[in-house]
């Protein structure tokens, strides 16, 4: 069963500014105005119990789409249907079915705790009292927050106000689950804590999750299926398994070593950058494996190593690259 | 002094940012010297003509609540405060400004700013209210200006050193607005809502010999009805004022400071 | 129909007690904002304690009858910043892009909104609109009423905030026109209606309804009951109410989200 169909969904912003005169100074009175096409004529849809990344550079048209989705913005023109429910015309029945976690922007009182969170949300959702309670238990019991969901919200640590956060919008038992950039700003820790939460509801509970990130790492563990977006566009929509053979398939290897090497030549790694005794290596895990290129150093002779992904703007770089060719 | 010149620049622009603020005040203000107007229209007898309540016709009384509503809505008090008692607990006042009256220099500039932008919208609305409602004062001459603006510009001087000396008091305790908030209603009742005449024959000369004369009453019936011997009273009772509150700042500055080096080691 | 109204009421009830919990922590505070509110509306009868020394009734109204005005403006006053004190955050929410949280919840965003947020101090106003009952010897139905009377003059009173503010949708500033017709209904409600000619009156029955925010519920509720008058006071209000939510959600269709609104602009 489909639980998101979009077809053709578009949502411009009208933006006016003051036009700057010949002399550089800025007009009282005159403005123009500009129109930014924020998501321009996207058509995808979801499968019940899918795990979907939404992933994007920032500006792409990420948040736009998932608000679009939620009810939060109208569209300007298309088709969106959630549940089978149009989300800006049936906001509040649409509300009942799904739940959402935006980013920083945290939906607890910080004064009060837990539990007192969520009886009120309770009857922001109507749910009966001993529906409720049963609830709070089972969720209580799955994520782990017995011992301190009775202490005040700000005496809690990061990860367990996530926890808590996770059990607030799970109380009245949603069909779907939306991410808006959740783990922006959160250290690595605090992102693996998060990302493993998100895995748990969507295995444990079949919750369907809509993820949107524009961090690659969040998705290759949380999600089967991915969507890429640029400028307001899809420019991919696969599975991950596919996404990780074609593109995430390098790693970049930025070592400083303490005397010069030379580094013999094999198929997959790639040297990009060579200043002194700073390399800058790209190894195709394809064809090869960091096993056989860290194998080239002496342990001793390294002073500094960070090994990462392929940056998200370089795939999408790599990806519009392919469909030219 | 070009220091404190480049301070109130930077106010200056600061206020004139909040516009939008500014046209509700005006707004409001007009509303209420419309209201008054109605009020004491009707307590005077519609007529108005020559009727004397306490020694005021009825256009010495509106001339008299315009003044009044124009220094209510220049300075905001808890503002004032605030501005003095964040300087205390960031403790800018004891290690920046180590000199006292430097930290008055520049705490005036930067109040001042803020209540000159108002008095730029609030005088002229007051002016057209007036002219509107009752037209133009009687034996009101061009040589009253001076001394008019002189007592007006005084008295906003002086409630924003008492609002700032109230703002010391943070030195010792916590939060010092609500004390701003008594000091605000005492003006308000006994300046603002009656002139000094209104009230019992005993409590006049409190009245007249209060800071409350020099900031509010004292200004207002100069308004009302200007003469140059009542010009020189408020001047002085203003002056005298400005001058007490300034020691008692300074010496609640001197002995609050100590109190800081000795807790802040 | 029914199931929803009881919801919506339990919403209210429980984002009331919710607020109430949060500022409880701080108990100092609390009593003080309390206190504040109650000593801050005594100090207003003391001018009509003067103003009636000089007259004996305005239009009909005496001390008492003027108490009663305040009384139920202070209830209205009081009602509506306790129960719907969210509806002043309007235009921070909005530009903000801070509506997201409510939009996503199963509930009317306009009535989310209003019930997030509760002033202390409007508690005082509502201990006050029955503290004046009992100065006034009021007879004891009176009581009874007065809770009535201050719900419907609060209902008008944070409908006409909503009306005006979500203007701010559409303009920068439109917080700014809110706040003055704001200042108006507050400050004009106080006043003896009597006071006031025929234009003025117009404006007050229609696009800024100070009269059913204190002067219907206050002649017909209590000085002359009438149940006529009272129903259509209470059709007015509902009409106000509906407008409100009519005007918001034609707003809600601008809202952006925080995409270029408000700071970036």
């Amino acid at each position: 069963m489909k639980v998101i169909e979009v077809e053709n969904l578009r949502k411009e912003f009208v933006s006016k500014k003051r036009v700057t005169k010949p002399n550089g100074k800025k007009s009282i009175f005159k403005r123009e105005k500009s129109i930014k096409n924020a998501v321009d004529g996207i058509s995808f849809s979801v499968e019940e119990g899918e795990a979907l990344a939404f992933i994007g550079p920032n500006g792409a048209g990420k948040s736009t789409t998932i608000k679009m989705l939620t009810g939060i913005l109208y569209p300007t023109s298309g088709d969106v249907k959630v549940l089978g429910l149009n989300p800006s015309e049936d906001r509040i029945k649409l509300s009942y079915q799904i739940g959402s976690v935006f980013g920083q922007k945290e939906q607890l009182w910080v004064h009060l705790s837990a539990y007192e969170n969520f009886k009120f949300f309770g009857s922001i959702y109507d749910i009966k009292k001993d529906v409720l309670k049963a609830r709070i238990e089972e969720l209580a019991n799955i994520f782990e927050i017995n011992d301190f969901m009775h202490q005040p919200v700000k005496s809690l640590s990061l990860g367990q106000r996530m926890k808590c956060e996770m059990v607030a919008s799970l109380l009245h038992n949603p069909k779907m689950l939306f991410f808006d950039e959740p783990t922006i700003g959160l250290d690595p820790i605090a992102k693996e804590t998060l990302r493993k939460l998100i895995k748990k509801i969507n295995r444990e509970l079949g919750t369907t999750i809509f993820f949107t990130s524009h961090d690659v790492g969040d998705i290759e563990e949380v999600c089967k299926r991915v969507i890429i977006i640029n400028d307001g566009k899809i420019v991919l929509d696969d599975s991950m398994k596919n996404l990780k053979y074609h593109h995430l398939n390098k790693k970049i290897v930025e070592v400083n070593l303490k005397k010069n090497v030379t580094i013999p030549k094999k198929d997959g790694i790639t040297i990009l950058k060579a200043k002194e005794t700073l390399y800058k290596i790209e190894v195709d895990m394809n064809k090869t494996s960091m096993d056989e290129l860290l194998g080239m150093f002496k342990a001793d002779d390294l002073q500094d190593i960070t090994i990462s992904s392929t940056p998200l703007e370089d795939i999408i770089k790599d990806i519009y690259r392919g469909t030219n060719e | 002094m070009n220091k404190y010149l480049s301070i109130y620049a930077t106010s200056f622009k600061q206020e004139s940012k909040t516009l939008g603020n500014s046209i509700t005040s005006v707004i409001s203000f007009a509303v209420i010297i419309y209201i008054f107007k109605q009020l004491w229209g009707y307590i005077y007898g519609g007529g108005g003509g020559g009727t004397l309540i306490n020694g005021y016709t009825l256009d010495m009384m509106i001339w008299y609540m315009i003044m009044a509503e124009v220094l209510m809505y220049a300075l905001n008090g808890r503002t004032v405060t605030r501005a003095f008692a964040a300087d205390i607990k960031s403790g800018k006042i004891a290690y920046q400004l180590n000199k006292p009256y430097n930290y008055y220099s520049y705490q005036i500039a930067n109040q001042s700013a803020g209540f000159i932008w108002k008095l730029c919208f609030l005088v002229p609305t007051g002016i057209a209210m007036g002219l509107l409602l009752l037209g133009p004062i009687e034996n009101f001459s061009a040589l009253y200006i001076l001394p008019l603006l002189t007592s007006l510009i005084l008295a906003c001087l002086l409630l924003c050193i008492v609002y700032g000396t109230v703002g010391l008091l943070c030195f010792w305790i916590e939060e010092a607005t609500p004390f701003t908030w008594i000091v605000q209603k005492f003006v308000m009742l006994f300046g603002l809502f009656f002139p000094p005449e209104f009230f019992p024959t005993w409590l006049q000369p409190f009245i007249n010999y209060s800071p409350i004369y020099a900031m509010m009453s004292g200004p207002c019936k100069l308004l009302a009805s200007f003469s140059w011997d009542l010009f020189y009273t408020v001047t002085i009772s203003q002056v005298a004022y400005i001058a007490l509150f300034m020691v008692i700042g300074l010496l609640m500055y001197k002995f609050g400071t100590r109190k800081v080096n000795v807790n802040g080691g | 129909m029914l199931m929803a109204v009881k919801n919506n009421l339990k919403l209210i009830f429980s984002y009331f007690i919710l607020n109430i919990k949060k500022e409880w922590k701080y108990k100092a505070s609390f009593f003080m904002q309390l206190i504040m509110m109650i000593v801050n509306d005594l100090f207003f009868i003391i001018q009509w304690v003067i103003i009636f020394n000089l007259v004996d009734n305005i239009g009909g109204y005496g001390f008492n009858e003027t108490m009663l005005l305040w009384g139920i403006a202070a209830g209205g006053y009081g009602w509506c910043h306790a129960l719907f004190g969210g509806a002043w955050n309007i235009k921070d929410i909005v530009y903000d892009g801070k509506l997201d949280v409510y939009l996503t919840q199963p509930k009317s965003v306009l009535l989310n909104v209003c019930c997030s947020s509760t002033e202390i101090a409007a508690l005082g106003d509502i201990a006050y609109s029955f503290i004046v009952l009992a100065i006034i010897g009021a007879p004891w139905w009176w009581y009874l009423i007065m809770p009535f009377a201050g719900i419907l003059a609060g209902l008008v009173y944070v409908s006409v905030y909503v009306v005006f503010t979500s203007l701010c949708f559409y303009i920068k500033r439109g917080d700014a026109i809110a706040k003055s017709v704001e200042g108006t209904l507050n400050k004009s409600g106080n006043y003896p209606p009597a006071i006031y000619n025929n234009v003025v009156k117009a404006i007050f029955y229609t696009v800024i309804p100070v009269a059913f925010y204190t002067f219907v519920p206050a002649q017909f509720m209590f000085l002359t009951f009438n149940i006529w008058a009272v129903l259509g006071a209470v059709g007015f209000t509902a009409l106000w109410v509906i407008l409100a939510f009519a005007m918001f959600k034609m707003g809600l269709k601008k809202y952006n989200s925080g995409n270029l609104m408000g700071g970036r602009l």
